[in-house]
């Protein structure tokens, strides 16, 4: 499903030259669930923006779905994305004037979805996500655990094959945060792919294969389960 | 609802929630956009009526205006008018006109007086009243109620009148075939026209026959081509036609009239032009043309201004839009990541703002509403917001349809592209603070419009005092005679009071506030005719056309003009009346005789002498024109105007006492006074109304700036909050603090300033150059608007500085 090879990104202020990602290469397989560790500033961020073709690489290849993508444009990124990723924030980022019904329905309307099939679907979703009775409440009315569900339900809402997440705990309590880890195991289950920047070791337990980062680089790829 | 109709509907309900959500961030647009857009609509209305002007006959484009330039030894005056004989070449001579018809001017044409009217035993009262010839509906197609255009003016001694003269004189009845007597003519009314949606020039509300005068007086009027009576329109059967007419007219200048001028030995000469009827209104150059003309620029001016407030208006939106882009990032963001396009964004915000501009036109047009009688109390006209929607032409709605779509577009425009820019991994990650990232370069931009409003503040500010500062010298300078406790009795044209006029005065000289009396057929202030004078050589005299006052012996002590040479009228010398006159220090050096009091001078009226004395120079017309030569003559057949000196401290009384004794006098007229000072003070009028627009419109500018710059520095303290408690914690004493809030934003009104200033004077140096008599620009006044401006913009920014101050800086810190 993607395919990494030599990615590298390199960050250019005025003076200063940084190298985010040097020669990376790596490659996940449809239906995995990776998790990316590595201290701060390791690149992670970095890695999962080209991953989530929100940023591209600066030199090297990248293969989404046998697409080489690294070259495309902000428009043809946007277009594999919104069919294809879905993506959850540790800061759950969602639209504060929006209710959570319609922060659920929005990637849906961007996909140009008949309303009434994206009634349905969102209800699905929020009854997947054991969330429908929050439908009508915005986002500052709800607990943290329950805004990342919302954030959940948004990122799986339009099927997506590939699921981002960026420490999807990290602002949650334990019990919220296993919630949460649960219900991505179960779309893994259910045959999504899943990468996962995390600095918990033991959101990483849920995960087959950790990609471990340290200054840019891959230093150690292990893998837990058995992937069949 | 298709795919793009989803969206839409999602914008607009987004756009509303957070207007509930940041009321007062809403508020401050609404109030910007809604004020902005509320004097663009009365302004609009206002325009619309100047610019509308003649536009409502039938064949508009086919009137034309011929008016008379008449040139003696050089002196060049241009006259809307023209003589009796000019519109009679014109019905004959020339094939192309189809119709040529003359309305003349009369004292009571240019409603200065007012004219008593009766029916049967009732008196009633004309504001104006003049003659026109029977071709004059064939030109001006107005809507008859009553009678019709084709025999209304046919008959001697028949009157038109208009619907709101009709209802006032005859109620519901019909009026046609009803009479009513102007002093001594018994007219019948042949017909009633409906003048409410007609917006002319020609100025009556009644209009009699021309064949009503006696053929001896018609007569009098073929004999003189000189003679300026009326004013002379023709409509073209093409409207090509109207392009080769100036060269016969030239001919007719030149085979008919010349040799006539040749004929009485006068060494002059006349210039025929026609004018577009539609030009009329915004012509200021001509001699006695209608009292509604205006000035264009005047008119053009407030259509800037309009302009400029809904600018303001849009800056604020577009300076809080991009201030606020901080807040409304990581939207963005997460729209980016659920698959919005760039182009999907820019749609939405540009959404936004027209949902806002169109909600404010919305208030506007409510606050437009209930504020039109004000306005039209202030400009003096009886505007209605329906003619910019219901116009003939559509003109006026595409261009409100065009300004609210420019104000939303042109306020969401700026946003949505630098809201658009932002890359959603800048934006979502926690902990990053996209203030401080290039993206947000709009900063700079933001600057530039925040001065280009202070701009704007400051030279409204400064023109209204200069305005201020010119009325009140126009108002206060030395007008050159005493104009205060003056009342004017408008003294009707009526031969056997005017018999009485010697027995009038002693009555009125004995209530004992009155100082002095004096009759006149004119005053300062009024219109003054004028009349050709034959000067010097008896035998080959040079012809002038010098500005008549016809007084008495009161006059000059009675409005303390000074004598500075020779003497005045007296009664001493009983010939005064047929052999005097006395003349201005203007017209003196007009003349150039080494010694004017030897100068020999005739003129029309049976004066033939010899200049007896010359008066200083004194303001009889407005300070926008210079003093013109000016000749007297004494009072002889008929007078205007009874001007009585008062020294009272009970005006009220003393004026109701004169008028007991002038009723028993006339009963036949209406009692009709003002006061020369308010007369005089009404040349003003324009000026007047535009200080009052000024102000206004100043006040509505400088609040809507300082509304934006409330919710600037409100958003620049909030980004700040992190590096203020940063400064508190390692001492900065509130001085320091306060400094650094103030000096970003008293740099940009100081820069707007030293922009403005220059600007300010140079147009303000402009339009002061349309007055004779002027202030001198004093730069007291410009540091005075300046520093005023400067006053504002501090008090405005210091309610959200101190905010900053009181905080906490632990606050400050912890929210990080």
């Amino acid at each position: 499903m993607i395919k990494a090879e030599k990615l590298t990104k390199i960050f250019r202020t005025d003076e200063v030259e940084t190298t985010a990602l040097n020669a990376v290469s790596f490659e996940i397989k449809r239906g995995e669930f990776v998790a990316i560790m590595g201290p701060s500033g390791c690149g992670k961020s970095t890695l999962l923006n080209i991953l989530g073709l929100l940023d591209n690489p600066t030199t090297g290849g990248y293969y989404f779905l046998d697409n080489e993508v690294s070259k495309s444009t902000e428009r043809q990124r946007a277009n594999l994305r919104k069919q294809n990723i879905g993506f959850v924030f540790q800061n759950f980022n969602l639209i504060d004037e929006l209710t959570v019904f319609e922060n659920v329905e929005l990637p849906l309307i961007y996909l140009g979805m008949p309303s009434r099939d994206r009634k349905k679907r969102v209800d699905e979703v929020l009854a997947q996500m054991q969330i429908s009775h929050r439908a009508k409440h915005f986002p500052l009315q709800l607990s943290g655990g329950q805004q990342q569900r919302v954030a959940v339900a948004r990122a799986v809402v339009a099927k997506p094959a590939l699921i981002l997440a960026d420490e999807p705990t990290g602002n949650l309590d334990s019990a919220h945060g296993e919630e949460v880890m649960n219900l991505l195991n179960d779309l893994n289950v259910n045959g999504t792919t899943i990468i996962m920047v995390t600095h918990s070791q033991r959101d990483a337990e849920y995960s087959q294969r950790v990609i471990r980062l340290f200054d840019g680089q891959i230093i150690n790829e292990n893998i837990k389960k058995s992937f069949v | 609802m298709n795919k793009y109709g989803e969206l839409i509907a999602n914008y607009v309900r987004l756009a509303f929630r957070r207007m509930i959500r940041q009321p007062s961030y809403a508020l401050i647009n609404l109030v910007g956009l809604s004020t902005g857009l509320m004097v663009f609509l009365l302004i609009m209305t206002y325009i619309v009526r100047e610019y509308d002007y003649d536009r409502c006959w039938k064949d508009y484009e086919k009137i034309y205006r011929i008016n008379a330039t008449l040139d003696f030894n050089g002196r060049v005056d241009h006259f809307a008018m023209s003589s009796y004989n000019i519109v009679q070449s014109m019905k004959h001579d020339f094939p192309e006109v189809e119709a040529a018809t003359m309305i003349l001017r009369t004292s009571s044409s240019d409603d200065q007086t007012g004219i008593t009217v009766w029916i049967d035993d009732l008196m009633y009262e004309l504001r104006s009243f003049t003659y026109a010839d029977a071709d004059f509906f064939k030109v001006f197609d107005f809507p008859f109620v009553e009678g019709n255009a084709e025999n209304a003016l046919k008959e001697p001694k028949s009157i038109v009148i208009n619907t709101v003269t009709a209802h006032q004189f005859f109620g519901d009845k019909p009026a046609l075939g009803k009479m009513l007597r102007i002093n001594k003519t018994t007219f019948v009314v042949t017909g009633v026209i409906d003048r409410s949606e007609i917006h002319t020039h020609l100025q009556f509300d009644a209009l009699a026959s021309l064949n009503t005068y006696p053929a001896s007086t018609i007569e009098q009027f073929t004999n003189d081509w000189f003679w300026l009576i009326g004013y002379t329109y023709v409509k073209f059967g093409n409207k090509t036609d109207a392009e080769h007419f100036a060269a016969k007219l030239d001919w007719l200048a030149k085979e008919t009239i010349q040799p006539w001028i040749k004929q009485v030995n006068v060494d002059g000469s006349i210039h025929l032009h026609h004018e577009p009827l539609t030009h009329i209104h915004f012509n200021n150059k001509l001699q006695y043309d209608s009292s509604s003309n205006t000035n264009k620029n005047f008119v053009n001016l407030f259509g800037f201004i309009a302009v400029f407030l809904l600018l303001i208006a849009s800056i604020n939106y577009m300076n809080l839009a991009t201030a606020r882009s901080m807040k409304r990032a990581r939207e963005i963001g997460i729209r980016k990541v659920a698959g919005a396009h760039r182009t999907q964004l820019i749609m939405q915000f540009l959404g936004e703002s027209m949902v806002l501009s169109l909600i404010a036109f919305l208030i506007a047009l409510s606050l437009a509403e209930l504020s039109l009688p004000y306005f039209n109390n202030l400009i003096g006209l009886n505007l209605s917001l329906s003619a910019l929607f219901f116009s003939e032409s559509l003109l006026p709605l595409i261009i409100l349809i065009m300004a609210i779509l420019l104000l939303g577009m042109l306020s969401g425009l700026f946003p949505a592209f630098v809201l658009s820019s932002f890359s959603p991994i800048q934006v979502l990650r926690p902990g990053i603070n996209p203030g401080n990232t290039h993206m947000f370069s709009s900063g700079n931009l933001r600057k530039i419009l925040v001065v280009l409003q202070f701009i704007i503040s400051i030279g409204m500010i400064i023109s209204t005092l200069v305005v201020s500062k010119q009325l009140k010298f126009m108002q206060n300078a030395p007008k050159g005679f005493q104009s205060e406790q003056v009342m004017v009795i408008h003294f009707p044209h009526d031969s056997s009071l005017f018999a009485n006029k010697e027995v009038i005065r002693h009555q009125i000289l004995e209530v004992p506030e009155v100082q002095q009396v004096s009759l006149s057929q004119s005053l300062p202030g009024y219109k003054s005719g004028r009349l050709m004078f034959f000067v010097g050589d008896t035998v080959k005299p040079e012809v002038h056309t010098i500005n008549l006052y016809v007084v008495d012996h009161e006059f000059f002590d009675l409005l303390k003009i000074k004598l500075i040479e020779g003497r005045l009228f007296s009664k001493e010398y009983p010939n005064d009346a047929s052999t005097a006159f006395v003349v201005n220090k203007a017209a003196a050096d007009y003349l150039g005789y080494p010694n004017p009091l030897e100068v020999e001078m005739n003129c029309g009226m049976g004066v033939q002498g010899k200049i007896v004395g010359v008066v200083d120079n004194f303001h009889y017309s407005s300070m926008h024109q210079p003093i013109e030569p000016l000749v007297f003559i004494l009072v002889n057949k008929r007078a205007d105007y009874l001007a009585v000196k008062l020294n009272s401290r009970n005006m009220s009384e003393t004026v109701a006492r004169i008028g007991d004794i002038w009723q028993k006098f006339d009963s036949k007229h209406f009692f009709h006074y003002t006061f020369l000072d308010d007369r005089f003070a009404q040349q003003y009028r324009h000026e007047q109304q535009m200080l009052s627009l000024f102000g206004y419109f100043s006040l509505l500018v400088i609040l809507i700036s300082c509304l934006g710059l409330y919710g600037l520095s409100a958003f620049s303290i909030e980004q700040r909050t992190r590096e203020i408690g940063i400064r508190k914690v390692l001492g900065a004493s509130p001085r320091h603090t306060l400094m650094l809030i103030l000096r970003g934003f008293m740099t940009l009104v100081l820069i707007a300033g030293l922009i403005s200033l220059p600007v300010v004077y140079y147009l303000m140096t402009e339009w002061l150059n349309g007055f004779a008599f002027r202030v001198g620009l004093n730069p007291l006044w410009f540091l005075g608007g300046f520093f005023i401006a400067m006053l504002i913009a501090f008090a405005t920014i210091m309610i959200q500085a101190t905010k900053a101050l009181k905080a906490n800086p632990v606050d400050a810190l912890k929210y990080e």
